[in-house]
């Protein structure tokens, strides 16, 4: 039992810090690889320091985390006084069931009903954007306030009442009397209430996730949107930063309280040493606060810039994809920076992962940008619902470097919202040192003796367009019966187990983790630069083709610099730029015929015309939005009948009956399993508590 | 004079009171409100009856959630047990130990947890290099699994160790008097008596666990849903706020009820701390 009692602790201490040594080991990485070890180097933390987006994030966390816990704890420890006077009855027992809310509601349902309510409420004002700092303030608040109050409430609970009316009858005011005897002895609470806000509003992502808007990104949900991507280690750099920092002084804290007891040994502790190390905790935290903060100030003392025009000084709102422009790293163009020190413009720059996140986030109604980079269907949806603006070409003469094969395109045939950004194709990404033969064909994913290592798109329209080149249906079908058939196609890929990954696949791919994905060719270039050993195929069954155009919003507020931005984004040398850090092909004849671009002529970006079919996606109705989204729900859901594990393509169009969705039984074989088990679980607790039950009247009895 | 100043203490508790109709219970009543219409704003079932098709996400998700509480509560118990046996100074270290994890974002710890189990991972180098096979571990339900157990274990840990460290120790003085050998005081009166630090843990556990949307993207690579992932895709992908409302509504009173059955349970044993 000793032994145990030694060891046992020291395991568990394993288990947690297991991941935060592999994070402090990898931030040394000399590769940028989170998995393998390359060598050591301090290269990441260099980019770190660089990296201006990541220090505002910070910035942005820490100042909401001060600001929210203040505002919680002013008003929670007002609120727990006055529910501490309230009787014992249904106003007091409501008020407290109410407080328990935020607590026990999962995080999700907490976070998705704020975002609905502030919409309805920026709708209401008829302002577009109202997610930002003050959402994020409100929502950090509100689920802050509960663990003020019930740390304030015990407190209140043993302080003598009869002090404050003594201190009043004393002369005191109650004000003051609250002030001067109240407040002092509920202190320990009180702070322990604003240090628990602060932590948790510091680490929150859920809540944050739902509420945050353009221009105001906190440090979780940066990383979120990173590890979508391809998490480097600078992140792991910075999160060892903060271990360290957080680590030493809590050291730092425990050396000095373990004095103060020292000191206090024998004599009796009396509520102004404890105030006092309160205190000290405050001064602790702020210090921290400081020596984070102090760096930062300094960072933010920007360069005041020369040019001058009715423009400067406005703020251009910019909602793209994440990497998708040059970004200053390894000296390459600073795209934004440049752009703002040469027209004096400040640029608010936020980043999405995926076409349908950022409608979703637009159609919300929570916020308002200027510029949006959208795909082409994504682009002829937003103009049918009237969300783009028209562009004033006159103002964009660097529109001649975009030529006419890219020119007025089906999702804006008429060549009035939307100017040319990149083009691409998917592709079939595969790990030469696991597949033998190069694959020709879209199958190779159902390919049974490659099972657990297939990856899979993560998304509804990309998933789909493979099964569809498969069937040979247009991906723009609307016909109910083509999308069921393709649904049962995708379900039965589950047979040989895919994991469905969207950005993750960089680092699955590299490493060597799987043998199939399907990507995008630009980012095939950019995998291939890490692990020589993957190759790239245009499947004969035909591939995706698309276009990200760079739009201007319907209800964009500086519409004028909107422009400016899209004129600047073609001037051939930061076009050039751009290409060669997101590596997709570029519609812009001054880079694609510039022999000095890395990737000129290439094979894969650039491939021959006529080799295989290539379709674009457009449009699809609601209702088939509608089908697709639900389809999909039922294809990440589905679990492969064992015994039924034949893989059935139908190439040809066949128009039989048995296509129509299928009656398929909801409760699978998994699904009864669990219910089985919760079953045999809720029986166990049941019979837990009758057994105690029965066994405290049979005592009762005896 | 008294009585004024008790009305005066009792209205600062007013910008509460304000402030959590509208931001705790409007809310909620939006929930409601989107769960039961279309897009159009007109009353509809519909998304109710679409609820069925989620039946084995739910079901997967509680599943689970209880799991992964179990196992909480299996590594936490004898731990907090043992924390609080030390010597004070020992004990805010070990504390301090479990806490420190917490203060970093959990979305990175998770992924370095990507890193330890994938087929080339770390973990399975190491193993590699001893001669024994790669073990599959990750996109698998146990690595699911882990990741909550992993980020959730703290939460179960502080309550119990919490209650353990105020135990009044002339009632274990007194269980040993009576003869009670070490297994059972512990059976008879540690466990008892910190059954609220017990309830207050699971309930912490259990929550983010059925609810938690990342830890199965990541760990699960995507194949096994659970339900905030569902509930994510509503919002962030489909743009269909209705179904998403619905599936949180019933995902919330799921969760309020078990919560308040369990309570029910435990009532007569000082309720909970935090």
């Amino acid at each position: 039992m000793k032994i145990f009692s030694k060891i046992y602790p020291i395991l568990v201490f394993l288990f947690l810090y297991a991941p935060i040594l592999v994070l402090v080991i990898f931030s040394f990485n000399a590769s940028s690889s989170t998995s393998m070890f390359a060598g050591f180097s301090f290269q990441w933390y260099k980019t770190l320091f660089e990296d201006e987006t990541t220090f505002r994030a910070l910035y942005n966390t820490i100042i909401l985390a001060i600001c929210s816990s203040l505002v919680a704890t002013v008003l929670g420890t007002a609120a727990a006084v006055g529910i501490d006077k309230l009787k014992k009855g249904p106003a007091r027992s409501g008020i407290m069931a109410v407080t328990n809310i935020p607590m026990m509601n999962p995080e999700i349902v907490t976070g998705i009903s704020m975002m609905l309510l502030f919409v309805f409420a920026g709708r209401l004002v008829s302002k577009s954007a109202v997610l930002g700092f003050g959402t994020m303030l409100i929502a950090h608040v509100t689920f802050s306030l509960p663990y003020v109050i019930l740390n304030v409430l015990p407190k209140l609970r043993q302080t003598d009442r009869n002090l404050a009316e003594a201190a009043q009858d004393l002369g005191c005011k109650p004000v003051s009397a609250f002030f001067k005897v109240v407040l002092p002895s509920i202190m320990p609470g009180v702070i322990t209430g604003f240090i628990m806000s602060f932590t948790l509003s510091l680490d929150d992502f859920i809540i944050s996730y739902f509420t945050s808007g353009p221009g105001f990104q906190t440090l979780p949900i940066a990383i979120f949107s990173m590890t979508k991507k391809r998490v480097k280690p600078d992140m792991y750099a910075l999160s060892a930063i903060i271990f360290v920092s957080i680590l030493v002084l809590l050291i730092f804290y425990n050396i000095a309280q373990q004095k103060s007891e020292d000191r206090d040994r024998g004599k009796e502790k009396t509520t102004k040493s404890k105030t006092f190390g309160v205190i000290k905790t405050v001064v602790a935290v702020s210090l921290v606060a400081a020596v984070i903060l102090v760096p930062l100030i300094v960072k933010f003392v920007k360069p005041k810039t020369e040019s001058v025009g009715s423009l400067k000084g406005t703020t251009l709102y910019v909602y793209n994809w994440g990497e998708y422009i040059s970004d200053g790293a390894d000296d390459t163009v600073d795209v934004i920076a440049e752009f703002e020190k040469r027209f004096g413009i400040e640029v608010v720059y936020d980043t999405f992962d995926n076409n349908e996140t950022m409608y979703s986030k637009l159609k919300g109604g929570g916020v308002s940008y200027d510029i949006v980079i959208p795909s082409d269907y994504m682009i002829e949806r937003m103009i049918s619902e009237d969300m783009l603006a028209k562009i004033d070409y006159s103002n964009i003469p660097n529109y001649k470097y975009i030529p006419e094969q890219y020119r007025g395109l089906g999702h804006d045939p008429t060549d009035e919202y939307s100017v040319p950004y990149t083009v691409g194709m998917v592709g079939l990404i595969y790990n030469t040192a696991m597949v033998e033969e190069a694959p020709t064909s879209w199958t190779a994913l159902w390919n049974t003796d490659y099972t657990g290592n297939i990856l899979m798109f993560n998304n509804p329209r990309d998933a789909f367009a493979i099964a569809q080149s498969i069937l040979d249906i247009d991906y723009n079908t609307e016909n109910e019966a083509d999308w069921n058939r393709a649904a049962a196609v995708l379900k039965s890929q589950k047979n040989v187990s895919p994991t469905y990954v969207s950005d993750e696949v960089f680092n699955m791919m590299e490493s060597g983790e799987a043998a199939f994905a399907p990507y995008y060719a630009g980012d095939f270039l950019s995998m291939q630069e890490n692990n020589p050993d993957l190759a790239l195929v245009y499947p004969k069954e035909g591939v995706n083709f698309f276009v990200d155009s760079i739009c201007i919003l319907k209800d964009a507020k500086n519409k004028r610099a909107a422009e400016l931005f899209i004129n600047f984004m073609l001037e051939p040398e930061i076009a050039l730029a751009n290409a060669e850090y997101i590596c997709y092909a570029s519609p812009h004849t001054e880079v694609y015929s510039n022999p000095e671009y890395s990737y000129y002529q290439n094979e894969y970006l650039y491939p021959e015309e006529g080799q295989f079919k290539t379709q674009n996606f457009l449009n699809l109705s609601p209702e088939t939005l509608a089908l697709m989204s639900s389809l999909w729900d039922d294809v990440k859901n589905y679990v492969p009948d064992p015994n039924d594990a034949e893989i059935v393509f139908t190439p040809l169009k066949d128009t039989d009956t048995d296509t129509t969705a299928p009656a398929e039984t909801v409760m699978t074989a998994e699904a009864w399993q669990y219910v089985i088990y919760i079953g045999i679980f809720v029986a166990v607790c049941l019979a837990y508590v009758i057994f105690r039950y029965a066994r405290k009247k049979y005592r009762e009895n005896v | 004079m008294s009585n004024r100043s008790t009305l005066g203490a009792k209205l600062i508790a007013a910008p509460y009171i304000v402030w959590s109709v509208l931001f705790i219970i409007a809310p909620l009543i939006f929930v409601v409100y989107y769960s039961f219409t279309t897009v159009d704003g007109s009353f509809t079932l519909a998304n109710m009856a679409e609820l069925g098709k989620y039946a084995p996400t739910f079901l997967r998700s509680i599943w689970f959630g209880i799991v992964a509480t179990v196992i909480c509560l299996i590594i936490a118990f004898p731990l907090a047990y043992f924390i609080s046996q030390k010597t004070d100074k020992v004990q805010r270290t070990m504390v301090m130990l479990v806490m420190l994890p917490m203060w970093m974002s959990f979305l990175i710890r998770t992924y370095s947890w990507m890193a330890l189990l994938q087929d080339t991972g770390i973990i399975n180098s190491f193993l590699a290099k001893l001669g024994i096979d790669a073990v599959h571990m990750i996109n698998t339900p146990g690595a699911v699994i882990l990741g909550m157990v992993y980020n959730f274990l703290p939460f179960m840990i502080m309550p119990i160790y919490s209650v353990m460290a105020k135990l009044d120790h002339s009632m274990v003085e007194a269980c040993q008097d009576l003869g009670g050998n070490r297994l059972t005081v512990i059976r008879r009166c540690i466990i008892p008596m910190s059954m609220p630090g017990v309830v207050s843990g699971i309930t912490m556990v259990f929550v983010p666990s059925v609810s938690t949307f990342y830890i199965s993207q990541k760990l699960g690579g995507g194949s096994f849903d659970l339900i905030g992932d569902v509930i994510e895709r509503q919002f962030q992908q489909s743009y269909n706020y209705n179904l998403g409302a619905a599936i949180s509504l019933v995902l919330m009173v799921l969760i309020l009820v078990s919560m308040a059955v369990m309570n029910r349970f435990t009532e007569d044993e000082e309720g909970m701390v935090i």
